[in-house]
């Protein structure tokens, strides 16, 4: 009876060490927020597009442990960017694709279309430090009222949270990294895209002349 | 004739022991500049905000909470805003991004539509910037392990830890002041048999005698 015992013992050891052996997959979707920018509205009516590649994005990221992790940012991008455009624009219209831009209803001044490029996490063991580093590529197409492409936005965002203890799997730091790169894509956003938007013309106001300048102070 | 051995072998430990312990210390140096006190008021209260802006420098979570541990409490206690607050009622103008790195940047900044609206009512006055951290800047010496008889060896290292608190009025867009805090502390591991660690606490002395200064300097 104890032989049997003994046996079961063994066999549901090793079982354990062979499991604990293995490398796992982690499913996390991010749902990032960020706080409502101190900006005055711009007077514009803007389109955006949301497609599928912004919207259903997902990304696996391997470590160097062999543990993975299927990343899900669909809901946190289009939540971010639309917040974020709904703070700079007095009026913001979501369309099916850029074709609808010229028959947008109220009427468009521009249309953006934002797309996710890159994701890449870099865990505090593989990167030999403190930290939990993500950085994200988006790019911004921004199409005149026509429907005509007049320039691409692209924003690096970055982000990074502290390890919290040896024995941490790295979701919580993982999760605010992601938190970090989103706040720092809308820091870019709120700060730069009118910039662009006025460099292209689209905003109503012309761009500063030398003689502008030479009035300065 | 082992015990005499040993007996021996044991006070010469305990020799180097106590000296190292005598010599592993930390040194500071405190540099203050302040034109004169600083008044506050539940109106004009203080926030702490870390600079976040480089990414080898920033200073350590643990640092930052142990300075904000000591200022709000003992005597001369300072009432702190909560960081976190503050900089989401300013999104985004005081995000590592676009923070202002110099006083000189503070018109411009509270020029920006609804900011300084919204810097009353978070009900700050003085935004207090903590930056800097710790470094390892020499060491040397070697410790051998053996399972038979132990670990032999001595070991030492010098920690440099550099911290700056600079200290801003947004009501009269200047520089109220800075407090800067350079602590040097050796560290020692003596190993007879098992290693023995005599960590210098640079960051604690740091930490505190970084709190006490700037508490001095607030009355309210």
């Amino acid at each position: 009876m104890l032989r049997h015992w003994v046996q079961v013992l063994v066999v549901a050891a090793a079982t354990v060490l062979i499991a604990g052996c293995g490398n796992t997959t982690t499913r996390m979707d991010v749902n990032s927020e960020i706080p409502t920018p101190v900006i005055n509205k711009l007077p514009l009516r803007a389109g955006v597009v949301f497609d599928e590649n912004l919207t259903n994005y997902s990304t696996t990221e391997l470590q160097q442990n062999g543990n993975k992790w299927e990343i899900g940012l669909g809901n946190t991008n289009r939540k971010v960017l639309n917040d974020i455009f709904t703070s700079l624009f007095e009026t913001v219209v979501e369309l099916p694709d850029v074709k609808a831009t010229a028959s947008a209803s109220p009427p468009v001044e521009f249309t953006l279309v934002p797309r996710i490029d890159d994701y890449s996490m870099l865990s505090a063991g593989d990167a030999g430090s403190k930290f939990y580093a993500v950085s994200m590529r988006h790019f911004i197409d921004i199409y005149n009222s026509a429907g005509v492409r007049t320039g691409t936005m692209e924003i690096n965002s970055y982000g990074r949270h502290r390890k919290s203890g040896p024995m941490t799997k790295g979701a919580s730091e993982i999760d605010a990294a992601t938190d970090d790169a989103f706040r720092d894509l809308a820091v870019t956003l709120v700060v730069e895209l009118p910039n662009r938007l006025n460099q292209a013309g689209l905003t109503g106001e012309s761009e500063p002349t030398d003689s502008d300048s030479e009035k300065t102070p | 004739m082992k015990s005499e051995l040993t007996q021996s072998f044991f006070k010469g430990a305990t020799l180097i022991v106590a000296c190292t312990l005598i010599q592993s210390c930390v040194t500071s140096r405190i540099d203050m500049s302040f034109d004169s006190q600083i008044e506050t008021s539940p109106e004009s209260g203080v926030v702490l905000l870390t600079r976040r802006d480089n990414v080898k420098t920033e200073t350590e979570a643990p640092f930052v909470e142990c300075v904000k541990k000591r200022l709000t409490s003992g005597t001369n206690k300072i009432t702190l805003k909560e960081e976190q607050v503050f900089l989401d009622s300013l999104f985004p103008w005081f995000e590592p991004r676009v923070a202002p790195l110099t006083v000189e940047a503070l018109p411009d900044l509270l020029g920006k539509p609804g900011v300084s609206e919204k810097v009353s009512s978070a009900g700050v006055r003085y935004v207090m910037w903590l930056g800097g951290s710790v470094e390892t800047k020499d060491g040397g010496g070697s410790i051998t392990c053996d399972a038979s008889v132990g670990c032999f060896g001595f070991t030492w290292w010098e920690n440099g830890a550099t911290y700056e608190a600079s200290i801003w009025d947004l009501e009269n867009l200047e520089s109220t002041g800075v407090i800067s805090a350079d602590v040097t502390g050796r560290s020692y591991v003596p190993a007879i048999i098992i290693p023995i660690p005599l960590i210098a606490r640079t960051k604690t002395a740091a930490c505190s005698e970084m709190a006490e200064q700037i508490k001095g300097q607030f009355v309210g």
